[in-house]
């Protein structure tokens, strides 16, 4: 959209400029060298005669005429602009609702459900302010919601809006389209506080901490309690927790300390399933605070909340929100999805936060940060039931991708799958591929008589198929790596076919040999990696493992002879 | 195809679920060929064949796909969600598709009214010509504001009836003995394409017709395609 500059000495020399709606209220700390900026109301709103009161705006006549000899020529980039914003004006009573929508926030305008004028009016009394949402950087241009500056993910296009060649973010389209000429609005109102600060919030959880945990939760609460009180030396913290220790339950008791000091807390991941499963536990443990859970799809999307659970793109819409981030699975996507949530997480956090990461596959910089002291770091190296990892075993298959191309198993696979059918468990397999998942899947059905299912990412009944292989109507699930985290079945054995595959990281493979021994009842499993040669990928996971076993033994040790004592 | 004509922006996947246009049963409109026998003139362009002008008047459109939930998805991106780059992917075959039917003195597009303009930003009729020299003759009035892909057949016709006008640009031209041509993105009933064509008959052109990215088929002939 265009706005018209006008210069404030323009508008502070003038007598009636006060007495307008769409004019800063107060120009005293102006200089006049600075500009306000009118915007160009959208063709329906002079329609349907929402300006009429305030009173009608028309960019051509009476209202800019005292200021200027002719029509100003529209400025259309806010970036390049030195704009005055007036502070907050205390006679002026904002709209509750539009609180509501944009405090802690930063929205398109066309997310907004109020009329341009009336968004304006906000700006003028100083209780909101306009953003660019596109700012050129270098050669390219830096999206401003989600920090995208890859070329290839701007793409231009003739605006009606601004009636120029205008830019616009491909990479954050889901969300709404942020262009060239596009305002995100933020609010910059101060008083009136949504929820009260001293609040006491009460926990319902009152399940037990295993030696591990009750550590980990221990050394997060004392490093919570310091930065509540501005004594804290750094604003990260890793719980770096195994497959199946209990990452949530270790949380519990640094988020009840948080939300009674009166700090908003937020959860972040980039998975939706998580934030599905962890929203009705998180609103258990917590009954009497206000909890919101947004994902792609949900209901609510511009409630408040004390506690926030988030996607990262969801997170993309909070704007400096949150005294304590928690980041859940923080490795769970690839290089750049981790690189949004990050920049998505540096917005939302307020400016003095503290940053908590859990995850059970820290990559290689957190770790070394870890090691150097940079970041705080509490391990959990035993599961809740106290039995070590199931460590994988590696198996040399050849070449496997000829055979499958024929509709043949590797016999090691063959054999591995029915051993176990025999035993009577069930069977995690999982492949580089939605091609190769397919081939397995009809070459499995040709040599076992079980429900063999498989499922992929963009798999319509992905659910479906989850839950038959949890209620053990599908014995063998074959899958690509979606399934890698979250899936928890009892006495489960796993499997990887081409395991020298690059999608299968260290911590792919950590996290689907974790997929393991994951009940109490059943705390070992079978893990084996199937490769056409060894990778350091799976080296390096193997080491992860047995070093995290060790880890749990020695503070086994220690624990034993401290009771000793 | 030879050389870059043969192009194209989508991946090997992609390009393969859609479902290109090959058949059609009827001259007039393009309706697909579905192992229905060639009737010449659909029951459709019948009915159409009975009101001016197109007693007197030939019509003629012509569509890349078949209307799937495929391409439905990806004009819903570039329509709906704004991702006006996925025009690229269109224009340069809807502008061979109007070689196919001949040559144009004029190729303009469907317009949108002015507040729906300006809340999506731009215009994906006006995307998809691009590869053509579109001139924007057309504009639209009357008050309806309602989104025509809601409405049944009669109340597309109904709504489009005089629902076009030649704009100040178009109203510069001179139409007797011309051909042009005409371009949307989804072709269901025909009422928009038709209404704003016979704006031009009105003015003495010789033939108009129309080229769409796809075009819907009814659900019968639906059911026949899975």
């Amino acid at each position: 959209m265009r706005f018209y500059p006008i210069k404030m000495k323009a508008i502070i020399h003038s007598a009636n400029s006060g007495n307008n709606q769409f004019f800063p209220h107060i120009t005293e700390k102006a200089k006049e060298e600075d500009s306000w900026l009118l915007p160009e109301f959208p063709p329906y709103e002079m329609e349907k005669k929402l300006l009429n009161d305030p009173p009608p705006l028309n960019h051509d006549d009476s209202l800019l005429a005292p200021f200027l000899q002719t029509t100003p020529k529209p400025i259309i980039r806010l970036h390049d602009t030195n704009w005055y914003f007036p502070p907050p004006n205390e006679q002026f009573t904002p709209n509750p609702n539009m609180e509501t929508y944009l405090k802690n926030r930063r929205l398109l305008i066309d997310e907004l459900p109020f009329s341009h004028g009336e968004i304006h009016q906000h700006v003028a009394h100083g209780w909101a302010a306009y953003e660019p949402g596109i700012t050129p950087r270098g050669r390219g241009h830096h999206c401003n919601r989600c920090g995208n500056t890859d070329p290839s993910l701007f793409a231009n296009f003739q605006c009606f809006r601004c009636k120029d060649d205008c830019v616009y973010c491909r990479s954050c389209l889901m969300m709404g389209k942020v262009t060239g000429c596009s305002p995100l609005v933020t609010w910059k109102g101060v008083s009136g506080k949504i929820f009260s600060e001293t609040k006491k919030h009460v926990m319902a959880w009152d399940g037990t901490l295993s030696l591990f945990q009750q550590k980990a939760s221990d050394k997060l609460c004392t490093c919570i309690s310091n930065f509540l009180q501005g004594k804290n030396e750094r604003d990260h913290f890793l719980i770096w927790a195994c497959c199946g220790s209990g990452k949530t339950e270790m949380l519990f008791h640094g988020i009840k300390l948080a939300l009674n000091s009166g700090v908003k807390v937020l959860i972040a991941t980039p998975r939706t399933d998580v934030v599905l499963e962890l929203e009705p536990r998180f609103k258990q443990a917590f009954p009497d605070t206000v909890i919101h859970a947004f994902y792609g799809g949900a209901k609510e999307r511009f409630a408040q909340g004390e506690l926030v659970i988030s996607t990262t793109h969801q997170l993309l819409r909070f704007h400096r929100a949150f005294d304590l981030v928690i980041i859940d699975e923080v490795d769970a996507f690839p290089y750049t999805a981790d690189k949004k949530l990050r920049y998505a997480v540096s917005q939302a956090r307020r400016e003095r936060a503290l940053t908590v990461f859990v995850t059970a596959t820290p990559d290689d910089t957190m770790k070394r940060e870890a090691e150097k002291g940079l970041m705080e770091c509490a391990k959990v190296a035993r599961r809740y039931h106290r039995h070590p990892l199931p460590e994988p075993a590696l198996h040399w298959i050849g070449q496997w991708k000829k055979g499958l191309g024929r509709r043949r198993l590797p016999s090691k696979v063959v054999a591995f799958v029915k051993k176990h059918l025999q035993g009577n468990k069930q069977i995690f397999l999982f492949v580089p591929s939605v091609r190769v998942m397919e081939e397995v899947e009809a070459s499995l059905k040709k040599v076992v008589d079980v429900t063999v299912g498989a499922v992929h990412s963009a798999d319509e009944e992905r659910r479906e198929k989850v839950m038959a292989f949890r209620k053990g109507e599908i014995r063998v699930l074959v899958t690509t790596t979606i399934l890698e985290r979250g899936v928890t079945v009892k006495g489960v054995q796993v499997g990887v076919l081409g395991a020298e595959d690059r999608i299968f990281t260290e911590s792919a493979l950590v996290q689907i040999a974790g997929r393991a021994g994951r009940s109490p009842d059943e705390p070992t499993g079978e893990v084996i990696y199937f490769h056409h040669g060894k990778t350091n990928e799976m080296v390096k996971a193997l080491k992860h493992i047995k070093r995290m076993n060790a880890l749990g033994e020695e503070e086994l040790l220690k624990e034993k002879r401290g009771g000793g004592k | 195809m030879v050389g870059l004509s043969g192009q194209t922006k989508l991946c090997p996947l992609c390009s393969a679920q859609l479902k290109k246009m090959e058949e059609i049963s009827c001259e007039e409109c393009g309706r697909p060929n579905l192992g229905a026998p060639a009737e010449g003139t659909c029951h459709d362009c019948v009915r159409w064949k009975k009101v001016a002008p197109w007693d007197t008047k030939a019509f003629h459109h012509r569509a890349l796909y078949y209307y799937d939930p495929f391409i439905q998805e990806v004009l819903t991106a570039l329509k709906y969600r704004g991702d006006v780059a996925l025009g690229e992917l269109f224009s340069p075959d809807l502008k061979s598709l109007g070689k196919k039917i001949g040559s144009f003195d004029f190729v303009t597009y469907i317009p949108l009214k002015e507040g729906r303009h300006w809340e999506r930003g731009f215009n994906q009729a006006e995307v998809l010509a691009r590869s053509f020299a579109a001139k924007p003759l057309v504009e639209r009035v009357g008050v309806s504001s309602n989104k025509q892909s809601k409405r049944t057949r009669e109340e597309r016709i109904l709504a489009m009836k005089n629902a076009f006008v030649l704009s100040v640009e178009g109203r510069k031209e001179n139409y007797s003995g011309k051909r042009i041509l005409i371009v949307d993105d989804i072709y269901t009933t025909g009422a928009t394409l038709r209404s704003a064509a016979s704006l031009f008959y009105e003015a003495g052109a010789e033939f108009v017709a129309a080229v769409t990215v796809a075009r819907a088929v009814g659900s019968k002939a639906r059911k026949k395609m899975k």
